[in-house]
């Protein structure tokens, strides 16, 4: 009887503390582990040329500011009369009372002067003693090209603080889909923008309905010339390759049925795209080289007859592919080994990468390898998603209504570009793993989609 | 005192397993009931011997192939299928999957144009009482009921008495999908709606699929009714 009592008192127990666990909200604990970034100070522009106006300056300026602050790795400070009168004298000697930059715990200070028609940068470590130079960026007075100059001059000042490449020379690649006014039907062009999002301009128009752009990783030395998409301009989807300067649209294979979202290994000598020419959307894979094209028929390597796939995306020593499959109910990320010719599909081990998330699509593996994005359904929204595969967890980015979808990663393996949807808008963000601040870069009309992002002149 | 214990123990295990049930939404209990039971159907299955599904023959029609042209075609000239993946026999296989047709649409050298000169055949008086748009169950590409399986009919039935007309068949999903997963999944429900005509005796070289998924909403409201209406197959079609 004791015995029983006790019993009955403790499985109370368990189920109550159980209840308290499960019964409400999800706990959310908040880790102290956002990475610290560094304070950076920018001082005005000083414009001693009389070929640009402090206006234009200004213009020039607020790009560099944006540049340095969302780099994921410094923050810059807002601007602050004392410090401005400082920065005029801004040298590194024993005279200039560096205490005040300290106070504010700034660790580097910047001053870009403008002298005839080019930029020049100095940047002061406040506690490391040295100061360096970027000289020689040449501005004509045209926005565009001098916006592309600030960029450079970024990533310049990101190299010398941070001993790696920074992303502001980069582009992105994606859709604006347009609805025709009087008629049920829309146009989806591709276009092409810095990755801030401006001098954003049409790559390809008038080629059909065009969907998931995506770069072809370069040649060594050089930036990507190339890139893939798919466009209906037949009525069903297939994919074309098309040069970036002067486009001039290829199709890859004459397969039979729909193909869609091909992507191209980092190697460059494989395409993976889901084609239904079997009556079912399965994965398959292309031998490809960048002077051939398509090389022999493309091979079948995942076969689900009873489910979806989708999304393929390559591992960078182009081993392995993530893609989309709903085989066990909800779709989800699976990885599979890329198997050799002559397999069959009991050869092929389909490992389920997402365990707990439901609605799991749009992979993009990071160029590190380290890391997955994708999207995942949370309270009725698609969230953006990281998957680290070291640890085997996942990373909530974003949150908060509007769909997040189609994340693709910066060749930094820090940034993400996605776009969030609602109703018939749709606009593209950026974010960074070290601060979690979705910024949005796109304007203008249209819906913004299927980013991709430009990789790095292959080495 | 022994059967107390008993009734205690089980009672702490199903709360457990109740309370852990608490801890998801009811989407996601749903879900992974389902994914249970798909895994459990198929582990009876292995066990009775059944690699794979079958499907009840009724007739000898139904064991071969009624218009021999539809099967049997060699993949190989095309791409490499997986070695086990055998889709040069259709016999007698409950996974059935219509050949794709011969032409590809708009392609050089096809005698089949691109979509621009197939037409909404509503818009034609002869056809708009036939081409109907078949409606699909949430994140399935199953046809059902009397309503869509009678348009498959009407449609096939059409099609065999007109054998110069080609067919797009659209696939179309709602909104709530993510955007790339649902160009896959749209192309499910256009190869569904393919697979029913062909089993009808509609030719496979007549009849053609395009999967937009959520790029081609028919109506904008987030409701189920707008949802519905969305998730459909559509046809266009081309008479030579």
């Amino acid at each position: 009887m004791f015995g029983c009592k006790n019993l009955f008192r403790y499985t109370i127990l368990m189920i109550a503390i159980t209840g308290l666990s499960y019964g409400g909200d999800n706990i959310v604990v908040p880790l102290a582990t956002e990475n610290q970034l560094l304070s950076i100070y920018l001082s005005s522009f000083q414009n001693d040329s009389n070929h640009h106006n402090n206006a234009y300056m200004a213009r020039l300026e607020e790009v560099l500011r944006f540049d340095l602050d969302n780099n994921g790795l410094s923050k810059v400070v807002s601007k602050d009369s004392a410090l401005e009168k400082l920065a005029l004298r801004l040298e590194y000697t024993e005279d200039h009372n560096f205490s005040k930059w300290r106070n504010r715990h700034i660790v580097y200070a910047i001053k870009v002067s403008i002298r005839d028609k080019e930029a020049e940068a100095a940047i002061v470590s406040i506690n490391g003693n040295w100061i360096k130079g970027a000289e020689g960026i040449p501005l004509n007075g045209e926005i565009a090209h001098d916006r592309a100059q600030m960029h450079v001059l970024a990533d310049m000042i990101h190299k010398t603080l941070f001993g790696k490449d920074g992303i502001a020379k980069t582009r992105i690649l994606y859709t604006v889909r347009n609805e025709i006014p009087g008629k049920k039907d829309w146009t989806c062009d591709i276009w092409e923008a810095d990755y801030d999002g401006r001098s954003a301009h049409p790559i390809l128009e008038n080629v059909g309905y065009s969907v998931t752009p995506q770069y072809a990783p370069s040649e060594p030395g050089k930036r990507p010339g190339s890139f893939m998409y798919v466009s209906y301009k037949t009525g069903q989807p297939k994919i074309y390759l098309s040069s970036l300067k002067n486009p001039s649209p290829q199709r890859l294979t004459l397969l039979r049925g729909n193909q869609l979202m091909p992507t191209l290994s980092y190697q460059r000598d494989k395409i993976a795209f889901i084609s239904d020419v079997t009556g079912n959307p399965d994965l398959f894979l292309q031998d490809f080289s960048p002077h051939e094209g398509a090389v022999g028929k493309p091979r079948q390597i995942v076969a689900m007859p009873q489910a979806t796939q989708g999304t393929p995306t390559f591992s960078p020593d182009g081993k392995k592919i993530a893609f989309v499959s709903n085989k066990d109910g909800s779709p989800r990320i699976y990885v599979i080994n890329i198997p050799p010719p002559g397999s069959s599909s009991k050869d092929v081990n389909v490992k389920l990468l997402t365990k707990f998330r439901r609605g799991c699509t749009a992979p993009a593996w990071s160029p590190d390898g380290q890391k997955i994005a994708y999207c995942a359904r949370v309270d009725g929204f698609l969230q953006i998603f990281v998957y680290d595969l070291k640890r085997n967890t996942e990373q909530q980015l974003t949150e908060g209504p509007m769909n997040k979808e189609n994340p693709a990663w910066a060749p930094n393996s820090l940034h993400l570009v996605y776009n969030a949807n609602a109703d018939k808008s749709s606009e593209l963000y950026l974010v960074n793993l070290n601060e979690l601040k979705p910024v949005k870069i796109s304007s203008g009309g249209g819906e913004k989609r299927f980013p991709s992002w430009e990789p790095f002149a292959a080495e | 005192m022994k059967k107390i214990r008993l009734v205690l123990v089980l009672s702490l295990l199903a709360s457990c397993f109740m309370i852990t049930s608490c801890g998801r939404g009811r989407e996601e209990v749903w879900d992974d009931t389902k994914s249970c039971s798909r895994h459990i159907k198929r582990g009876f299955s292995s066990l009775g011997g059944k690699q794979g599904d079958s499907r009840q023959v009724r007739c000898r029609e139904d064991f071969m192939s009624q218009n021999d042209n539809n099967y049997g075609y060699n993949p190989n000239d095309e791409f490499i299928p997986l070695s086990d993946m055998d889709y040069s026999s259709e016999i007698a296989m409950a996974d059935f999957s219509a050949r794709p047709a011969k032409e590809s649409p708009g392609d050089p050298g096809s005698p089949i144009p691109g979509i621009e000169a197939f037409k909404d055949p509503s818009t034609m008086s002869e056809t708009v009482s036939i081409f109907h748009n078949i409606d699909f169950p949430f994140d399935s590409s199953l046809i059902k009921g009397i309503d869509n399986l009678t348009i498959v009919s009407s449609i096939a039935n059409y099609m065999k008495k007109h054998p110069n007309v080609y067919v797009f068949i659209e696939g179309h999903t709602d909104e709530r999908g993510a955007e790339a997963y649902n160009l896959a999944l749209g192309s499910r429900r256009a190869n569904a709606v393919r697979n029913a005509l062909v089993k009808e005796g509609v030719n496979s070289d007549n009849v053609f699929t395009i999967s937009y998924g959520k790029e081609r909403p028919l109506v904008y409201g987030h409701d189920e009714h707008s949802w519905g209406q969305n998730r459909r197959a559509e046809f266009k079609i081309y008479q030579k």
